[in-house]
């Protein structure tokens, strides 16, 4: 197995848009779903279909995956990588890459971004976590002013 | 207990259920207070044991130190104070040793204005238990009992101890608050045990301990919950050097000898090894010691008259204990803390 795993030079990847990524081995091996697809299919190059995932968010998570597979980043790198990496992302992407590395069943990038979204929404108002995630109020008027009035208690 | 995914459809409105719950999960406990108001289903989440668990089990939870800290006064009114002294009050102090950050818990609705003197602390599943002390104004002892819930930040009332018991030894484990010793209204020393189970608000007694132990200190270690030195009713402080020690899961006790240096209070400072062995925390004058996680909040003077300090120490074993110096603790926080104990929040 390992023999015929390692003679797979390139891996293609094909976005639900149609667009194209090559990459090398290393790089998908968080991609659990991708690996699977690759394990079943005896042959020295591959192309792989991820019609749920599209061009442009294929495109950072591969990034993202460049850069962790690296082994001459130092951990202080990558960290500081993390950091910018979130800080570019709109608030929508960050919703559509957790569902993407959840169909790519990329455990360790899924944290990170359901971190990334919980940090989204620390230190932010009621209204704003509603609107970020379109959550409608389903408490009645009462019970607003009654949690309203939590609140002002916990905040001396 | 698991979260089922039926309970909780759709947390998030375009998200499949497990991955709302691997976003909310990841909050952290100060951003609950928001979270608790954004919807019915969010509040259930937030609110229920299940959710707890998880965080608790995905290592998601962190442990605070909660304090009876004294009040300062505030600096403008010290020209004005009457002479003489006056009895400070005592808050709820949360401390965070990995944010270093201080925080404040609402006061108790029925004691707005300062905590019992002398309340005992304990703490079980993101719960805070304040138990008993004394009327701030007229000094009798309570059995009151209050419940600070950190998944909703709100106080409940407690069903009453069922015996008077001030300066007594607390503890908590497998879900329930241990407390043991003391002495009653009449300054005996007692010899008695019960557990409070904060969920069903119910109180059960457990077997007494073999000596009246009145000043004890409790301090639980690996299943166990050890009722640290005290002195019976004869020997009015003298100190004893034993500890009586209560399997949590069998409900039996067994009494270990030499623990404790005898005719020494061991009031708030007493730190253990899992190994048993009593640890001294290196400061002598109104030391407190909360152990969170592998480190331990300790406060207190190095000796008469030198300046009140609030330090951290690791609790690595093999190391030599070395107290590392917390030098910026902001305004309002360096008052003197009476005890404390641990909440995984």
């Amino acid at each position: 197995m390992a023999a015929e795993k390692s003679s797979i030079k390139i891996i293609t990847l094909i976005a639900a848009d149609g667009s194209v990524f090559e990459v090398e081995p290393n790089i998908v091996k968080e991609m659990k779903t991708v690996q699977s697809y690759i394990d079943e299919l005896d042959q020295n190059t591959v192309s792989i279909p991820l019609p749920n995932v599209f061009g442009n968010d294929l495109a950072m998570i591969i990034e993202y995956c460049k850069k962790h597979a690296s082994e001459e980043e130092t951990k202080e790198a990558k960290e500081e990588f993390d950091f910018e990496f979130v800080k570019r992302m709109k608030s929508d992407d960050k919703l559509r890459l957790l569902q993407a590395a959840s169909y790519l069943n990329m455990e360790s990038f899924l944290q990170f971004m359901a971190k990334a979204i919980a940090a989204e929404i620390e230190n932010q108002s009621v209204e704003f976590v509603r609107d970020y995630f379109q959550i409608e109020s389903d408490f009645t008027p009462e019970e607003e002013a009654e949690l309203r009035k939590e609140n002002e208690w916990a905040f001396k | 207990m698991e979260i089922s995914d039926s309970d909780f459809i759709g947390l998030i409105p375009g998200l499949p259920s497990e991955l709302g719950l691997e976003c909310l999960t990841r909050l952290p406990h100060s951003a609950h207070r928001v979270a608790l108001r954004v919807c019915n289903q969010w509040r259930r989440l937030l609110q229920s044991d299940e959710f707890y668990h998880h965080r608790k089990k995905t290592g998601h939870t962190k442990k605070v130190a909660c304090l009876v800290q004294a009040h300062e006064q505030p600096r403008q009114s010290e020209a004005e104070k009457p002479t003489g002294s006056t009895q400070p009050s005592y808050d709820i102090t949360v401390f965070d040793p990995e944010n270093m950050s201080w925080d404040r818990v609402d006061p108790v609705p029925e004691y707005p204005s300062g905590l019992p003197l002398f309340c005992h602390l304990a703490s079980c599943e993101g719960k805070l238990v304040v138990m008993g002390g004394w009327d701030p104004s007229s000094y009798g002892p309570l059995t009151a009992v209050f419940v600070y819930d950190f998944r909703t930040n709100v106080w409940r009332r407690g069903k009453d101890m069922p015996e008077m018991r001030s300066f007594f030894a607390t503890g908590s484990g497998h879900g329930r608050v241990y407390v043991a010793g003391g002495h009653d209204e009449n300054k005996n020393a007692l010899n008695t045990a019960w557990a409070y189970d904060p969920r069903s608000d119910e109180w059960t007694a457990v077997a007494p301990m073999s000596e009246e132990r009145d000043e004890c200190e409790g301090v639980v270690v690996g299943g166990e919950f050890w009722v640290v030195s005290g002195y019976g009713t004869e020997s009015q402080g003298m100190f004893d050097g034993s500890a009586e020690v209560l399997d949590i899961g069998s409900g039996q006790w067994r009494k270990v000898e030499g623990v404790w240096e005898a005719g020494r209070c061991p009031r708030s400072c007493v730190d253990m090894r899992e190994n048993g062995r009593v640890m001294d925390p290196g400061l002598r004058i109104g030391v407190c010691s909360v152990r969170v996680g592998s480190r331990s909040l300790v406060t207190g003077s190095e000796y008469e008259g030198a300046p009140y300090g609030f330090y951290l120490v690791e609790n690595e074993d093999g190391q030599k204990r070395k107290l590392i110096k917390i030098r910026t603790v902001p305004d309002g926080f360096s008052g003197f803390v009476q005890s404390g104990c641990c909440v995984e929040i």
